[in-house]
């Protein structure tokens, strides 16, 4: 299984969730978004700061870095 | 901020609440006994559109008591036809029974399971109270194109026996992506009414309102069947919740396979990119900032003159005819109260042009790219990308500045920007700028200008650093997540409507505080301590006006200005930085120099300056400008922050201000002083 954090993960390719690590209250949100562990993906673009704006669920998510580090992906 | 320990049963009076025509009771809202309707749903689903939409004009907005969450709630009058129950009856029928109904628009909310005091209210209101007393219906608003994420909530509300209604909107964009939404499907897997409306074209309206009247004559369905252990625990329950969704999504749609790139993506590609979007947003705020400034000018100032001129000469008039004419009585009515109204309408011209671009910028979708581009530069102050509005804003004007804080939905982050507006340099500060500039520092007065816009700059950055690294150690720790919602074409109506109603807001709250402060500064110099003149007769150094000035004036030699017609200067300015060149002309009973040359008041000033600062005149004038920049903008500005944050935070505000100013110019002059 070759992953790697959704912050270095290929732009405009489907993506799975694998594993994310975050506080309670950020993680509930992110799960409420559609971050859940094998939810489809795909890193559209990146951002000024250098964070990211996912397709997650039918919607854009804009994510900072810290929050994109946190999340493990693998190509589907 | 937490809810309340004990929720209060909707509906209850909203502070600010004011009288509709239609309601008996003194809300908006049908009166003790009506039905309520509660308008629940993720943020950028239409909701608050939907909100105006069905209530138009009958809403008033205040904070939850005991919280800093808005919640708007309004009447909605709606018609049951006494009809048959057939689709596509054509009979005639006559009007119909008249339904009033109590509509509140509770903040956006992902879920229940609260993570923001927004959410921990509509908990608070829906879940939290005993079953007797929830609302009547629960309207849901699910955005069709972000079906999965919008149901969650609507999973969590089907849990309890209650009268669910699903409005679901964006079905036109959700078209666009390929997505078909069948309501009767989804219906029957929610289990509760699916209706589609689309409230921005005023769309699905009647159907929604027949819904919820056939509702409200129906019990409440029993709570949906949950296949969790009785031991399950928040991973399970969130499963079976998603589970549930993923079903009713498989069962209500259908993927066309016609996705196209939209308009959303092409448009995203630019303004959220590294380099281009940054610019573009500068191209946007720059655009702002002039149409705040030179468009709503020439209206201020017609606005102005009118009240100086005719309207005051009318009322001159007529208290000649009356025999009132050249009393303190005339002098009160021309130079305190209407003086006082004057002010505050020439504010209007401004604040609907910013409520205006708020509007627009909000509804289109940009504002949400806007924070994602200014996010890490506002991070390093506490402050989420968002909060770059409202600063740009202030060095046109601090009052509308304030009300943009608005844009922020997190409470603390609001505080602390309305906190820091003040110290950025609006354009009334500009006058006094130039006019001291150019009176002590010739042709290098530009440049003295410019730099005191980068001064004010550095105090926004410095002071929000204090304040987070003391008062809010944790603001700014909330990571960047933002829901892009997809590029709309505003509406008209809509922008206007919101307009309209903080337009209505501002001018309530703030017309008190800046007719009585003016009211309060004429009386004062009116009233005479020396000499023999009369009430209202007196020159202004013999009044009580220059005496308080006076005792004043000590508290700022050790900046190298403490001298009691340049401090009585700054007196005035903290009711409004445009009247302080006026004063300062009167107290050295001058002429007002206007827009043009110093003239005489600027080689009075200079004397004053270099008696009051023992020869060290520059550094005293630079330690003067200091002040000017970051003591308290105007009384409008304090009426503007004491409607967004209170009165306790509002004197913390001036406390800090006042604080900073002269600790800032003191500096400035001990050191200054030791070189010039």
């Amino acid at each position: 299984m070759n992953t790697s954090s959704l912050l270095q993960a290929p732009l405009q390719r489907p993506l799975v969730l694998v594993h994310a690590e975050f506080p309670a209250d950020l993680a509930k949100r992110l799960g409420t978004l559609g971050f859940r562990r094998g939810a489809q993906l795909k890193a559209l673009a990146v951002t000024s700061g250098g964070g990211r704006i996912i397709a997650v669920a039918g919607a854009r998510i804009a994510l900072d870095k810290a929050v994109l580090a946190s999340m493990e992906v693998e190509e589907a | 901020m937490s809810a309340p320990s004990t929720p209060k049963r909707l509906p209850v009076v909203v502070p600010g609440s004011v009288p509709s025509c239609h309601a008996a009771a003194p809300n908006a809202g049908a009166g003790a006994g009506a039905p309520v309707v509660t308008l629940v749903g993720t943020p950028n689903a239409g909701k608050s559109t939907l909100f105006n939409t069905l209530t138009g004009a009958r809403v008033t907005v205040g904070n939850w008591p005991g919280t800093t969450v808005e919640v708007s709630r309004g009447l909605w009058c709606s018609w049951r036809s006494d009809s048959c129950e057939c689709d596509h009856c054509t009979a005639a029928h006559g009007p119909g029974k008249r339904i009033d109904v109590t509509l509140v628009d509770l903040p956006g909310a992902y879920s229940l399971d609260p993570v923001s005091p927004d959410e921990r209210l509509t908990r608070a209101l829906l879940v939290d109270v005993p079953e007797g007393e929830t609302p009547d219906v629960v309207v849901v608003t699910a955005d069709a194109a972000h079906l999965a994420r919008s149901l969650y909530l609507v999973s969590q509300v089907r849990e309890r026996r209650q009268r669910v209604i699903v409005a679901l909107t964006m079905t036109d964009i959700a078209a666009r992506r390929g997505i078909e939404v069948d309501t009767y499907a989804l219906s029957a897997a929610l289990g509760c009414p699916v209706v589609g409306v689309d409230p921005r074209r005023r769309r699905g309206i009647g159907n929604l309102t027949q819904e919820v009247h056939r509702s409200l004559g129906e019990p409440a369905p029993a709570p949906r069947t949950r296949d969790v252990a009785a031991d399950a625990d928040e991973l399970d329950i969130e499963d079976e919740r998603f589970g549930w969704i993923e079903e009713a999504v498989r069962a209500g749609t259908r993927n066309t396979g016609t996705e196209r790139v939209t308009w959303t993506d092409r448009i995203d590609r630019w303004t959220t990119a590294p380099v281009v979007g940054p610019l573009i947003f500068m191209a946007v705020m720059w655009a702002v900032f002039q149409i705040t400034t030179t468009v709503a000018a020439p209206m201020q100032d017609a606005l102005d003159q009118l009240f100086t001129g005719p309207v005051s000469s009318g009322v001159v008039w007529l208290l000649e005819r009356v025999g009132l004419g050249g009393t303190w009585f005339q002098g009160f009515l021309i130079d305190g109260l209407i003086a006082g109204v004057g002010m505050l309408l020439t504010f209007v011209p401004l604040m609907a042009l910013m409520f205006v671009l708020l509007a627009l910028l909000e509804d289109s979708g940009y504002l949400a790219r806007a924070a994602v581009v200014t996010d890490r530069l506002m991070h390093r102050i506490g402050l989420p990308g968002r909060a770059f509005l409202p600063l740009i804003v202030g060095f046109g004007c601090n009052v509308p500045a304030i009300s943009a804080t608005r844009i922020l939905p997190n409470a603390r982050h609001r505080l602390l920007t309305a906190l820091l507006v003040p110290f950025t340099s609006c354009s009334a500060r500009l006058t006094v700028y130039v006019l001291v500039a150019t009176a002590f520092f010739g042709r290098y007065a530009g440049t003295v200008v410019f730099a005191m816009y980068l001064v004010s700059i550095l105090f926004v950055v410095g002071v929000g650093l204090l304040l987070k690294s003391t008062l809010w150690r944790r603001v700014g720790a909330d990571p960047l997540v933002i829901d892009l919602p997809p590029y709309q074409r505003p509406t008209v109506r809509l922008t206007a409507s919101v307009t309209w109603q903080r337009l209505k807001g501002f001018l309530k709250t703030a017309s008190g505080i800046i007719v009585a402060t003016v009211c309060v500064v004429w009386v004062l110099q009116s009233i005479p301590v020396r000499g023999d003149q009369g009430f209202a007769e007196v020159p202004v150094e013999d009044s009580a006006y220059a005496v308080a000035a006076q005792t004043v004036a000590p508290v700022f030699e050790p900046a190298g200005f403490g001298e009691w017609k340049t401090t009585s200067a700054l007196v005035v300015g903290f009711v409004a930085k445009e009247a302080v060149i006026s004063s300062w002309a009167q107290t050295h009973a001058v002429e007002d120099p206007g827009e043009g040359p110093p003239g005489e008041l600027g080689e009075r000033i200079k004397q004053d300056f270099a008696a009051s600062s023992g020869g060290h005149t520059l550094p005293a004038v630079i330690a003067f400008l200091v002040f000017l920049l970051a003591y308290t903008p105007c009384v409008a500005t304090l009426a503007a922050q004491r409607r967004e944050i209170g009165m306790k935070w509002t004197a913390f505000g001036i406390a800090l201000q006042l604080a900073t100013a002269w600790v800032m110019a003191v500096a400035v002059f001990q050191v200054g002083r030791l070189f010039w």
